[in-house]
């Protein structure tokens, strides 16, 4: 729970005040009723009876005393404004650990890579906080979860024990350990998601979701490293919001680094760090909401050895996406979940601008399948995997054909119902006929990652388009020449608070209304 | 009018008996409980030296050969004094106390006037406003006197009772209509009902809002004759406490009062005036 109202320590003198105050004037006022009675002796003995009439007696009429402490409590508690912002318990982690052939090439005079990452994610697993949380993930051909996150450390640390190189070289495994990851990011925001591979990043299907929240830790190099592990954002009360960075230090020898933040690219707020060896800690910035989408975080090495890494990292800038008011709202609300897009204003200030068109329509009278095209997803496997029950509604109005535009879903029969145009801003021309009631498209679970492949093209796009594909991505060694981004992108993983303050005062209000009725009739005094 | 003639039409048949004994007999109108100097034959009685010898009995002499006189039934006139409390502690709690007194006293008044009694209105605080009435014709009057009567004032029960134990003949019987709050301690009121040697009866008019008052949180309470303030927060305990200081109190009076050979009745003031009479006087006779 965090308070983002006045301090704790101003609350609580203000509320012993309080108190004091409520006490002292209980104790001396108290309005009563006139009532002429035939005579006081009766009442005389009750009053010595229950000697309300004293100090103590006073103090003794709990009713008055609890409502007006309470009430005065609750507004004390709204004024520190509490709220629950999520950062209490441990915060999970999918630890993914690559054993395929390669992991076998020896790395260190008496081990290998296998054995390298064993230890890195065994050491990793002590010093996460928590008992639990922790989802462990082995990459053949295939995924599989070892341990999950309701299961205990212990059960993690013993399949890692077990773990094994397999003779398998390639396949699909570590895209579906990364479909497994954002799938459980997905369902808890401050997952964190670490690699270890000494395979490069540069050729997996990473979803938008999922960058933010992943780190790579290439176990090819030393096993000195230095990581940025992925940050985190929250909103304050006041509207800036808080970066909390994470490193992680993986080594023998104690590391000191200067961790900078990156504002658009320039270096902006400096902290020197010192961290132990084998040590993990977070720290803390606040930038104002305009700056949160242009940060990056690097961490420097300040030892002779290192890498030199001055040179300027990619930016990670939300992509700008123009979308018409009118524009479906399955679409309006693709593009505002993702955090990696910007509803733009102007189409002339966008990177890329969507449009829906709706052509005449085709009697086709009955129901279609959408076809993924390669030059969305060159990816055959995934390809069919995203075409699973994608369909059209009977009366399908496809977009006219247009020889400059990339055509990336179509109709069985090859009618074109998304488009791409070369241009700058990139125009992105989609049927109205895929966000149809009929339709099934915009209903499926896959219609969000088709959309983000849809809308950016660097993202599933061939390999070579360099870095900014890769903005998101931690690869963290910091003293391998070969690593490619030494840097973490804070991207905007904004958490909301859950706001008590109003529900307290709300109380607070109906406390006071009912002590004002009671207090009208002489129920208290 | 306090009382409407369809309820002096209920009151008419009500009766007197006196329960007092008899002392200088003289022949009168009411027939006492003892034998004395009457007209009517009511007894034999072994002669006793000092007994008239005109009342022996000579038939009987020569019958068995022993000495026994004849006894009469007593009659005798008494007055009855109606002392009423219309003090500010029976106001207090509204106008229907003093009303229900008022013509329970005119109630009284009108069944001992038409069998015999003298009345004596005996209003307390209030000696100027004494009146004596001594026959059935002076109903009417007697009933105005009662209804003019003024309402507040301070009670002095114990001191107009210790008047009257010592102005008053002894013949005289006492009916005293008061909730018998005093100013003085207990033992005042209880050593005057032990002073008295008249007949009295003690009609003590509740109400409700007596018994169980219906008061609740932060009070200040003023007492209605002194002035006198509490404060005090009022609850279910507090009530309760009440209650039993109330009940106390009253039955208190009533073994002060049986152990003075006096009566001590008490009379709802929510009933009807003929339930009240009949909680008086049971049976339709009235026992004084």
């Amino acid at each position: 729970m965090t308070f983002h109202g006045i301090s704790p320590t101003a609350a609580l003198a203000l509320a012993a005040g309080t108190v004091a105050v409520l006490t002292a004037a209980h104790l001396l006022h108290r309005r009563y009723r006139r009532v002429v009675v035939p005579a006081l002796r009766f009442w005389s003995a009750a009053l010595r009876k229950h000697r309300q009439d004293t100090l103590g007696g006073r103090l003794r009429h709990p009713l008055t005393w609890l409502l007006l402490c309470s009430l005065a409590g609750l507004m004390i508690l709204g004024m520190l404004q509490p709220a629950f912002s999520g950062d209490w318990g441990p915060r999970p982690w999918v630890v993914v650990v690559d054993r395929r052939a390669s992991m076998r090439l020896p790395c260190d005079a008496d081990s290998c890579r296998l054995v390298r990452a064993r230890t890195l994610a065994r050491d990793f697993l002590g010093r996460a906080a928590g008992p639990v949380g922790v989802t462990l993930i082995s990459v053949d051909h295939t995924a599989s979860v070892l341990a999950g996150a309701d299961d205990p450390k212990a059960e993690s640390l013993y399949h890692l024990a077990r773990l094994t190189c397999t003779d398998q070289t390639d396949g699909p495994g570590m895209e579906q350990a990364l479909t497994l990851a954002d799938t459980l990011v997905r369902r808890e925001p401050r997952t964190g998601v670490l690699v270890l591979t000494d395979h490069s990043p540069a050729g997996w299907d990473v979803p938008a979701s999922l960058r933010s929240h992943l780190t790579v830790l290439n176990v090819a190099e030393k096993v000195d490293n230095l990581a940025v592990l992925p940050p985190e954002i929250a909103p304050m009360a006041d509207g800036t919001y808080q970066l909390k960075v994470w490193l992680a230090h993986w080594g023998s020898e104690p590391c000191r680094a200067t961790l900078t933040v990156l504002h658009d690219g320039q270096p902006g707020e400096t902290l020197p760090v010192s961290l132990a060896a084998g040590q993990m800690r977070s720290y803390d910035f606040v930038f104002g909401a305009d700056q949160i989408a242009f940060l990056s975080v690097r961490a420097d090495r300040e030892e002779a050895y290192t890498l030199d890494n001055h040179a300027a990292p990619p930016t990670w800038q939300r992509r700008r996406v123009f979308l018409a008011d009118d524009a479906p709202l399955a679409l309006q609300a693709v593009v505002s979940a993702n955090p990696a897009y910007q509803r733009a204003t102007a189409a002339a200030e966008a990177d890329v601008c969507v449009s829906v068109a709706r052509s005449e329509a085709r009697e086709t009278g009955a129901y279609g399948p959408v076809q993924v095209t390669a030059a969305l997803c060159p990816d055959e496997d995934l390809r069919r995997a995203w075409m699973t029950d994608l369909f059209l509604g009977p009366n399908v109005s496809p977009l006219a054909e247009s020889g400059s535009a990339v055509v990336l879903l179509s109709t069985a029969d090859t009618q074109p119902l998304a488009v791409r145009s070369d241009t700058v801003p990139t125009v992105v021309t989609l049927s109205a006929s895929l966000f149809d009631d009929g339709a099934t498209f915009w209903k499926q679970p896959q219609c969000p990652v088709i959309l983000d492949a849809v809308l950016n093209p660097a993202a599933n796009g061939p390999r070579d388009t360099g870095l900014s594909h890769w903005s998101g991505v931690r690869y963290s060694d910091l003293t391998s020449p070969a690593a490619d981004a030494q840097t973490a992108q804070a991207l905007p993983a904004v958490r909301t608070h859950l706001p008590l303050a109003r529900g307290i005062l709300w109380v607070a209000l109906l406390m006071a209304l009912c002590e004002l009725m009671c207090y009208g009739r002489g129920r208290i005094v | 009018m306090l009382l409407d003639e369809h309820e002096l039409y209920g009151l008419a048949p009500l009766r007197l008996r006196l329960l007092m004994r008899p002392r200088r007999q003289s022949p009168a109108d009411f027939s006492s409980r003892d034998k004395g100097l009457g007209l009517e034959f009511a007894d034999y009685q072994l002669f006793q030296p000092g007994d008239d010898i005109r009342h022996v009995d000579w038939t009987h002499f020569h019958k068995d050969g022993r000495l026994v006189v004849r006894k009469y039934d007593q009659h005798e006139t008494v007055a009855i004094h109606l002392m009423m409390d219309l003090s500010a502690s029976m106001a207090c709690l509204g106008e229907d106390k003093p009303r229900v007194v008022k013509r329970l006293c005119a109630a009284l008044a009108f069944c001992l006037l038409h069998n015999g009694a003298k009345v004596v209105l005996h209003p307390v605080g209030h000696p100027s406003l004494r009146r004596r009435f001594s026959a059935a014709t002076q109903w009417e009057t007697c009933q105005g006197a009662i209804e003019a009567l003024p309402v507040g004032g301070v009670l002095t029960l114990v001191d107009e009772v210790r008047q009257f134990c010592y102005a008053s003949s002894r013949r005289d019987h006492l009916i005293v209509l008061s909730d018998f709050l005093t100013d003085h301690e207990d033992a005042g009121l209880a050593s005057c009902l032990g002073d008295l040697s008249h007949r009295a009866v003690l009609i003590h008019p509740t109400c409700a809002a007596e018994v169980e008052p219906a008061l609740e949180g932060g009070l200040t309470l003023v007492e209605a004759e002194s002035a006198g303030t509490a404060s005090l927060t009022v609850d279910r305990q507090v009530i309760a406490a009440y209650q039993q200081a109330y009940r106390q109190y009253y039955d208190g009076l009533r073994q002060d009062a049986e152990r003075c050979a006096c009566r001590y009745l008490e009379v709802a003031c929510d009933d009807p005036l003929h339930r009240q009479m009949e909680s008086l006087a049971p049976n339709g006779v009235l026992n004084l």
